[in-house]
């Protein structure tokens, strides 16, 4: 009997028994004996922070974990059948049938030098040989249409590189839809896609699940958000290796078990906190400009063996910023806004039209104090900036030395160093440490300090709000909260995100960019309620979704 | 309270100790030439002496370290490389007692191991002993000479190579590539053959044997560039496209001090001890095939009759050839073999260690 079409509430589709996965090589219980079941119509989240075997516990639920790297004990029933040390081909047999999944990157799961049509074609005969291609090309249509493409008659004969970032990471959700399952895994949707991809996707998942299309749902995330907008019934927290069970979204939320857990609602709840107390600022009136861009163009250098291709990344970009003005730069993936942050940080160079900060040309310093000036006065948070630093010499070294080109003299390196580590809750003895030994989230602390060192006047952030981790957002908006009210030495900042529900309690003025170009450049309020293109409404409506307007779990 | 919050602690892993290790490799690399003071001593018994405590000392403490570190292999390699490091330092403290030996050919011919000479004697007479220390110590400076002129004209090569400049790049690619193309050995040999052929016969014999040694290392060293220059250009691509490049740049810091300091000695200097490791015993290698491949071209002329592990096989054919007298070529062998495989299970130690932080 397919088990799709039973209406048995309490049957068991996902089973997990007492599993430990050590990897061979360090010996460490990454999982360490955890089950439990999930039943048939339920959707199950799984919380945690990075780190603590969320992956792990994904990769050997569907059997990817090799053997020779890791010792699994336990058992992993798939609808009463084992699947620990099943051979591949009965693996893929129930896992084909039984599981679809949506990998963190789905846009990478397509081959880029076969056609998407057939690749899709082929996902679906290789697990139900008896369709003809007809058959299955409408099956594949309609997942693409599940998946949120518009028009699924546009990937015929295209290549995935023939799609823009946000297509193919559709492409790649609807390979993971195209069959009906008992159960969809899906690892970390709101990493690596953005927020209007991971609000389609979740309504998506939704309604498919009350068709019965889907049995069940079970989601990994650390992002209490999503969950939220997931409605999940269940959901379980990991901490070390260990599972705990916390009832339903709202439970967590409200009442939640784990001490672990409660810090990390706690967390989310003071960003929240923090943000809710910016809103309703006054609208505030800037005299002097700090930063100007006037008809800038850029575009990528491409070397191509017969022709030098150009595309235009940003096409006409003019924009002010003033001096104490907080600006939000929000679109969806692709949309070059980095890339602007990049141009006004110097990163890129080689564009066409002038920028000007504070009376410095950023085409060619002048001379070397100018150029001291520029960076001293100008600092990045780049996106995920864990990896910003040089790993072979100590954190001391690597900011010391960041530190000293900016023009700062030892003294003022240390005592900004002693008032910032408190600040950011660092403790003096990481400052010795390689960046290998710290945490992710430590090395993300230690961005921060080097981009508020040295007093900055503008702060270009990027992504802040999805690569950080919740303590370090928490001290990046205290920190633009504190330097809003000072009003001796006003700081400008740039938010790049495409969050614009959090971006637009920090922010004065928003600019809405869409495929390089700005599509509307505008104070909060009159964007937030009278929306004028048809990206901000998208926005504004994912973020309403997501929840990123008003706080969780009220108090 | 506040350290408490998640992402706080780190991760209790010990702070990385292995750049600790690397002042100590050229003192003890370097210690066995700077013997050479010891030549100012009389007596043979005291400079030998001196040297062999020495080293001992040394060894004792490298080895116990690595026992005590459960580093087996580190162990293995440095018994192996006992016999080359020990003739280095001896001959070094004593050249001259060695050398004479070597040339005495009044011994009786042919002796089996033994009384006065522990490895016995050759064909012509002569202390065998002495000739593999003396063999030993020239090989160690040719593969020493050659290791540090590939390492110093391959990093600026491959800086080159890595380089945005098209001059310079072109330049230093097409010095790469000859090297590349052209076979080690039958570069090493034309360009020792040309050298010694024409010193002996304008200047003087003398000419030849003193610059016999390094111009053999200079030959090696020469055609063994590729291999540090490519490291080069691969490691400093890789690392330049790496985000903090970024984040430095961004930060002010000089263009300069970057390449030099952050990317070049900061994340090469482990690639290039471990390249330079595997180089010197490959070098050894060479420098036998060298010493034997003259012997049986070239005669004396050709290696500037400087003393070889390579030149005593080639001397002792017979004994291979008629299988007697095996001693005469076990030794020899049996060194060259334990020196390469010393030094390359050293490198693989290196490798392990200094490749911890990635």
């Amino acid at each position: 009997m397919d088990p799709i079409q039973s209406s048995e509430t309490n049957t068991t589709i996902l089973s997990v028994k007492n599993l430990t996965c050590i990897p061979k090589r360090t010996g460490t219980r990454v999982v360490d004996d955890i089950s439990f079941e999930i039943f048939k119509g339920q959707s199950v989240g799984l919380l945690g922070e990075s780190g603590v075997g969320k992956t792990t516990l994904f990769r050997a639920i569907l059997g990817l974990l090799p053997g020779s790297d890791w010792n699994i004990k336990g058992d992993i029933f798939i609808d009463d059948i084992s699947v620990v040390g099943l051979s591949p081909r009965k693996l893929e047999a129930t896992r084909g049938r039984k599981v679809r999944c949506i990998f963190q990157e789905p846009a990478q799961s397509l081959n880029p030098s076969l056609k998407i049509d057939r690749q899709l074609v082929e996902a679906i005969t290789t697990i139900t040989p008896k369709l003809n291609e007809k058959e299955a090309w409408g099956k594949a249509a309609q997942a693409l249409l599940d998946a949120g493409l518009s028009d699924p008659e546009m990937v015929i004969n295209r290549y995935p590189g023939d799609l823009s970032g946000g297509q193919r990471q559709r492409v790649g959700i609807a390979m993971s839809l195209c069959r009906q399952c008992s159960i969809l895994l899906a690892d970390e949707p709101s990493n690596s896609l953005d927020s209007l991809t991971v609000t389609e996707l979740i309504d998506t998942l939704k309604r498919l699940k009350k068709q019965e299309y889907l049995g069940s749902i079970f989601c990994v995330t650390h992002d209490l958000s999503v969950l939220k907008a997931l409605e999940a019934d269940r959901v379980l927290f990991m901490h070390d290796g260990k599972l705990y069970e916390s009832g339903s979204i709202e439970e967590t939320l409200s009442n939640p078990r784990h001490e672990k857990l409660e810090e990390m609602v706690n967390l989310a709840k003071t960003v929240n906190r923090h943000l809710g107390d910016c809103e309703g600022n006054e609208e505030r009136q800037f005299a002097d400009t700090l930063i100007s861009i006037d008809n800038t163009n850029f575009a990528f250098q491409k070397k191509s063996l017969f022709k030098k291709k150009q595309s235009l990344v940003l096409r006409d970009i003019n924009f002010e910023i003033k001096r104490g003005e907080f600006l939000a730069l929000v679109g969806s993936s692709g949309s070059g806004k980095s890339t602007i942050g990049g141009l006004l940080s110097r990163i890129f160079t080689g564009f066409t039209g002038e920028i000007d900060f504070s009376g410095i040309n950023l085409k060619k310093f002048k001379n070397r104090k100018e150029k001291e000036k520029f960076y001293r006065s100008l600092q990045v948070v780049f996106q995920d900036p864990a990896d910003t630093f040089d790993p072979s010499i100590t954190m001391r070294q690597n900011l010391s030395e960041c530190f000293k080109a900016m023009g700062l003299d030892k003294r003022q390196i240390s005592s900004s160093l002693g008032e910032l580590l408190e600040l950011l809750l660092l403790e003096e003895r990481t400052l010795d440490e390689f960046p290998r030994n710290l945490s992710g989230g430590q090395k993300q602390r230690f961005a921060l300090l080097r981009a508020f060192g040295a007093e900055p006047a503008v702060i270009i952030a990027d992504e802040p709000f999805t690569h950080l981790d919740l303590i370090a957002q928490n001290r990046l908006i205290e920190y633009l909260k504190r330097r809003k009210q000072d009003s001796k030495n006003q700081l400008s900042c740039v938010l790049i995100s495409h969050e614009i529900g959090i971006v637009s309690k920090l922010c004065d003025r928003i600019i809405v960019i869409d495929e390089g170009k700005i599509v509307e450049n505008n104070l909060v309020d009159r964007i937030i309620n009278y929306p004028e293109h048809k990206v901000t409404i998208k926005l504004i409506k994912a973020a309403k979704m997501l929840g990123t307007f008003d706080s969780f779990g009220s108090e | 309270m506040k350290n408490q919050l998640p992402g706080t602690l780190a991760v209790q892993v010990p702070v990385a100790s292995h750049r600790r290790v690397l002042p100590v490799i050229p003192i003890i690399f370097f210690l066995p030439i700077a013997l050479s003071i010891f030549q100012v001593f009389d007596s043979h018994l005291l400079k030998i002496g001196m040297a062999v405590t020495l080293c001992s000392i040394v060894f004792a403490v490298m080895i116990t370290h690595s026992v005590l570190n459960k580093r087996y292999k580190l162990v293995l390699g440095l018994l192996l490389i006992i016999p080359i490091y020990f003739s280095i330092s001896v001959a070094s403290s004593d050249f001259s007692y060695f050398s004479i030996r070597t040339m005495i050919t009044s011994f009786p011919k042919s002796l089996s191991p033994g009384g006065d000479f522990f490895m016995g004697t050759d064909y012509e007479g002569r202390d065998i002993l002495a000739t593999i220390i003396i063999g030993g110590m020239n090989a160690y400076l040719v593969a020493t000479i050659a290791t540090i002129i590939a390492l110093l004209l391959g990093i600026p090569i491959g800086l080159a190579l890595a380089g945005k400049g098209k001059l310079v790049g072109n330049v230093a690619s097409v010095i790469t590539q000859f090297f590349e193309i052209v076979p080690q050995l039958f570069f090493v040999l034309i360009v020792l053959g040309v050298f010694n052929f024409w010193a002996a016969h304008s200047a003087a014999t003398r000419l030849v044997a003193i610059y016999a040694v390094p111009m053999a290392g200079l030959a090696i060293g020469l055609s063994s560039l590729p291999s540090v220059a490519r490291i080069i250009e691969n490691r400093v691509l890789q690392l330049s496209s790496r985000r903090f490049v970024t984040a430095l740049r961004s930060s002010n810091v000089n263009s300069a001090k970057i390449l030099f300091y952050n990317i070049l000695w900061k994340n090469c200097l482990t690639e290039l001890i471990v390249q330079a490791t595997f180089l010197f015993g490959a070098t050894i290698l060479v420098e036998s095939a060298l010493g034997y491949a003259f012997e049986i071209g070239f005669g004396e002329l050709g290696t500037g009759g400087y003393l070889s592990w390579g030149k005593i096989l080639a001397e002792a054919r017979r004994s291979i050839l008629f299988i007697e007298n095996l001693w005469i070529v076990a030794f020899p062998i049996l060194v060259t073999i334990m020196s390469i495989l010393g030094v390359n299970l050293i490198g693989d130690t290196l490798v392990n260690i200094l490749s911890n932080d990635r």
